[in-house]
């Protein structure tokens, strides 16, 4: 190692870097495209929410870096286990080196478009039997199964350089844990970076999104949480991840800031709308494009990160959010949601804002008609629009918000050397109930009309 | 364009005919179906899964590594799961889909 570097970063304070990790990873074009890739859909709500990939990347790798210290300190079995702290030390760095433009938006057109060959170039980067029989079980976002990828074609040589493994490299980025037996610290490692609940990626997007949106959110502790975690064996000797007790207060702050971040950040009316008119606008400029096979075929495309890909007009290397907005730009004449999202003049308006409201308004209506309702809501909102000379651009949008139920023995609590599951602790953290609803947008001038829009919605069979 | 097939339309048409199944019955359809259909995409991913068995907690639930039918539930009559799920798959590749999961 040849000292370090220290990145100053607003959330987490100075970041050290060995030089190292600069040379070899960081300042590289692959790493430095993560500058122009947004974190997170929700800047239409919040105007100084600009992070993007590479500060979270840096954030994700000091947060793996405070656990697995603590873990070493707190742990007599992690101690001289060099190769597995270098691998989690670059999955962490590396973690999400290929995510798409706009980040989680397009990430499937990467699994979408066959030339990727996903995943089983992954499986031949790796050659080992065993990642790709336990890569069912792991079920990976297409995001994780690229950025594996690129980390072990770009950077292979240099992860081994640095003392790391490419295969638990991969396997911590794709949360693919062994099911072989004997590696259950791995395992444990693995779930660290990307497991069920929490981990270093979830914890530092959670503070990082707060700090950026300026949301007034649940404030995490995260020294405190990460200095109570080590390793142990459980009563069926099979080593665990566990909290010392002490953390207890931390962790359900955690679940609970992630989730205020999925209810009313990430899946708020203003930001389901944009993604909408976002990923409207690219399905159609594909298919506007479409008679031009190397235009979709480039777009999202592995190989367009490594070397520079001329097709016609356009030029694709190391794709990133401008070049989708270059794209749309070039075609926002026949592209209306194209216009509506580069303009911001919205021709739409959320008829109800929140899934409280939706539930309020659909009260007494079961499940399998407000589904019905979902279907028709468009047709019959914009017959009513059509008789009232307004516009008929409705859009209707289901929603998910993705909360965290947790399952039983997800996370292990140490009271004084004993087990305790976190869920036998706090039940109510098991499930949170269902959380799909609908928004209609219908077009602004219709709506002065709610209340005779919900009378017609809930008249629906 | 190209089709997208949302998880929970896989986990209703599987466990239809069973009781539990896992991510790797899961995998297995999710590549028959995109091998015999050029255009569609199976959104299989752990991420997905979860947040459908959250979202249907009627329905799914999760234990031992793997995906149940929560016992007693009545959604799972065919009228229901063409209704509610069904429907939302393009009708040119509807049965094809159908075909594969409930096989």
């Amino acid at each position: 190692m040849t000292g370090t570097k220290l990145f100053r970063d607003p959330v987490h304070g100075y970041i050290s870097v060995p030089t190292d990790y600069c040379e070899r990873f960081i300042d590289h074009e692959i790493f430095q495209r993560l500058r122009r890739i947004e974190q997170t859909s929700m800047r239409v709500l919040y105007p100084s929410a600009h992070h993007d990939r590479f500060s979270h990347s840096l954030g994700v790798y000091y947060l793996g870096q405070l656990a697995f210290s603590y873990l070493e300190e707190n742990s007599v079995d992690l101690r001289d286990k060099a190769i597995l702290k270098n691998s989690f030390l670059l999955a962490c760095l590396l973690h999400d080196c290929a995510h798409s433009p706009f980040s989680h938006t397009f990430e499937k057109k990467y699994e979408q478009n066959k030339e990727n060959n996903l995943p089983i170039r992954l499986f031949s980067c790796l050659n080992d039997e065993s990642f790709s029989e336990d890569f069912s079980n792991a079920s990976p976002s297409p995001h994780e199964i690229v950025s594996s990828i690129v980390a072990i074609e770009t950077f292979g040589d240099n992860i081994k350089k640095s003392g790391g493994d490419l295969n638990l490299v991969a396997r911590m980025i794709t949360g693919c844990t062994y099911s072989s037996v004997g590696k259950d610290i791995q395992n444990c490692i693995i779930s660290l970076l990307n497991g069920f609940s929490i981990d270093v990626d979830k914890l530092d997007y959670i503070i990082r999104d707060t700090w950026a949106s300026g949301v007034n959110n649940i404030k995490i502790d995260e020294r405190r949480l990460l200095s109570s975690l080590l390793i142990r064996k459980n009563k069926d000797g099979i080593y665990k991840i566990y909290f010392k007790k002490h953390a207890l207060s931390v962790i359900k702050n955690a679940i609970d800031a992630r989730n205020f971040l999925y209810e009313w950040v990430y899946s708020h009316h203003k930001v389901e709308y944009e993604q909408y008119l976002l990923s409207t606008s690219v399905n159609k400029l594909l298919e506007l494009e479409s008679s031009n096979e190397e235009f979709s075929k480039s777009l999202f495309s592995i190989d367009s990160l490594y070397s520079v890909k001329q097709v016609k007009d356009y030029c694709f290397y190391l794709p990133s959010d401008g070049d989708i907005l270059y794209f749309l730009k070039k075609n926002i004449h026949n592209i209306p949601e194209a216009q509506e999202l580069i303009t911001r003049k919205y021709k739409n308006k959320a008829l109800w804002k929140t899934k409280a409201e939706y539930t309020h308004y659909l009260r007494g209506i079961d499940d399998k008609r407000r589904k019905n309702i979902l279907k028709r809501a468009k047709e019959k909102l914009n017959l009513f629009f059509n008789e009232k000379g307004i516009p008929e651009t409705t859009v209707v949008k289901e929603i998910k918000i993705k909360l965290i139920a947790l399952p039983k023995d997800e996370i292990f609590i140490d009271i004084d050397g004993e087990d305790a599951s976190f869920t036998d602790l706090f039940p109510e953290k098991v499930s949170s109930g269902s959380n799909l609803y609908f928004i209609p947008y219908i077009p602004i001038s219709g709506y002065k009309f709610k209340k005779d829009l919900v009378g017609i919605l809930r008249g629906l069979q | 364009m190209c089709h997208e097939i949302d998880s929970e339309i896989v986990l209703a048409n599987i466990l239809k005919e069973k009781e539990e199944c896992s991510f790797f019955d899961l995998i297995t359809k999710k590549r028959e179906i995109e091998a015999q259909l050029a255009d569609v995409w199976v959104d299989v991913t752990k991420k997905s899964v979860f947040a459908s068995i959250e979202n249907h907690p009627n329905m799914f639930s999760w234990g031992n590594e793997r995906i149940h039918k929560v016992a007693g539930s009545t959604l799972f009559e065919s009228t229901y799961i063409d209704n509610y799920f069904n429907e939302d798959i393009e009708e040119e590749i509807r049965s094809t889909v159908i075909t594969i999961l409930t096989e």
